[in-house]
């Protein structure tokens, strides 16, 4: 059998020059059972084309959308407690709390001086004993002494309580 | 939530506490010896109970202290000329002398508990094996400097004497003091 039209015909499908007709005529070609060989491999889109055509709603679409649309949709009403309504307000504490104390911290460890050196001393609280400079040197000079003499004691106490390794040997 | 909550209380009256002023040596101890008294006053007489807000605020007559506070430091260090001396108080904030001229050993004693009940904070300055209650000068320290100097001395007269010394000291300080 001569194919050679149905072959011109597709040739002319691909290049999308074929009349309506014409392709009505390929789709009945691929719609036999027996297709030559060098032709079965166009026969699915052919069928393709012609089972989609076919395809179309089921009687009950209409009924089955509208059911979808026209039931209510129930929207449940959640208690909000007091700690869930300040819960943006224990963020945002705990927000300046953590920057607070990492700030706190960066200025610490950044700043030369060691941790609460000195500054940490309730000395707003003193109470001068004397009121003139050279009455409270004299006192502070005595004090100084007698913290020279404990210092020395206990220096020397140390120096002589270490074993010497030259007497050791 | 809860947990979260706790975290936000925690801090809060974490921060306060945390930036809190401490106390020298010397306060302290001049707090615990009048509470001290207060409550042998109360324990030896009980009409003295009636008393006790009366003698609440009355100082403890057998101590005094004396204090050199930072501002008075600064003071001297402007006044004085004599460089060496300049040089020292410069590595001090402020000195406090608590002086006993009775019972030098029992407020030695207490002096020393006090000290060895905040072991974490104070330590002696020896490396000695001596028995701590013959330790004489304590310090504490910050990192490599020493921040307080505490010295305890009892003389032949019966006079007891705490030098509490606060600054920012190190070794080469202390062995400048003691060549003073």
């Amino acid at each position: 059998m001569d194919y050679k039209y149905i072959e011109q015909l597709l040739e002319r499908y691909w290049q999308c020059e074929t009349s309506v007709a014409e392709e009505r005529i390929l789709r009945n070609f691929f719609c036999q059972e027996e297709v030559p060989a060098h032709l079965a491999k166009y026969k699915d889109l052919f069928l393709y084309e012609q089972n989609e055509a076919t395809l179309c709603l089921g009687p009950d679409f209409e009924e089955r959308v509208l059911q979808q649309i026209q039931e209510p949709k129930l929207i449940q009403a959640r208690p909000l407690t007091l700690a869930y309504r300040l819960r943006p307000l224990y963020k945002a504490a705990a927000v300046v709390a953590i920057v607070f104390t990492l700030g706190t911290a960066a200025q610490r460890s950044f700043t030369n001086e060691a941790p609460s050196n000195n500054g940490n001393y309730d000395y707003s609280a003193y109470k001068d004993t004397y009121s003139d400079p050279q009455v409270a040197y004299e006192h502070a000079s005595s004090a100084l002494q007698l913290v020279s003499d404990l210092l020395r004691t206990e220096l020397n106490d140390t120096l002589s309580s270490t074993p010497n390794p030259e007497k050791a040997k | 939530m809860k947990r979260m909550m706790s975290w936000i209380c925690a801090l809060v009256i974490a921060l306060p506490l945390w930036s809190q002023k401490e106390q020298d040596f010397a306060a302290r101890y001049m707090q615990e010896m009048k509470a001290l008294t207060i409550a042998s006053n109360a324990n030896s007489d009980s009409s003295a109970r009636v008393m006790l807000n009366r003698k609440k605020n009355k100082p403890n007559e057998d101590l005094e202290l004396i204090t050199i506070s930072p501002r008075m430091v600064q003071e001297m260090t402007e006044k004085i000329k004599n460089n060496k001396s300049a040089d020292i108080l410069s590595h001090i904030k402020s000195i406090r002398i608590v002086k006993a001229n009775r019972s030098a050993n029992k407020y030695r004693t207490e002096a020393l508990e006090l000290l060895k009940k905040n072991k974490h904070r104070y330590q002696p300055y020896t490396t000695s094996n001596d028995p701590t209650d013959e330790i004489q000068v304590w310090m504490r320290k910050r990192g490599k400097k020493i921040v307080e100097l505490i010295t305890l001395n009892r003389d032949k007269d019966g006079l007891f004497q705490v030098v509490n010394v606060t600054g920012e000291m190190d070794d080469e300080f202390i062995k400048t003091i003691a060549k003073m």
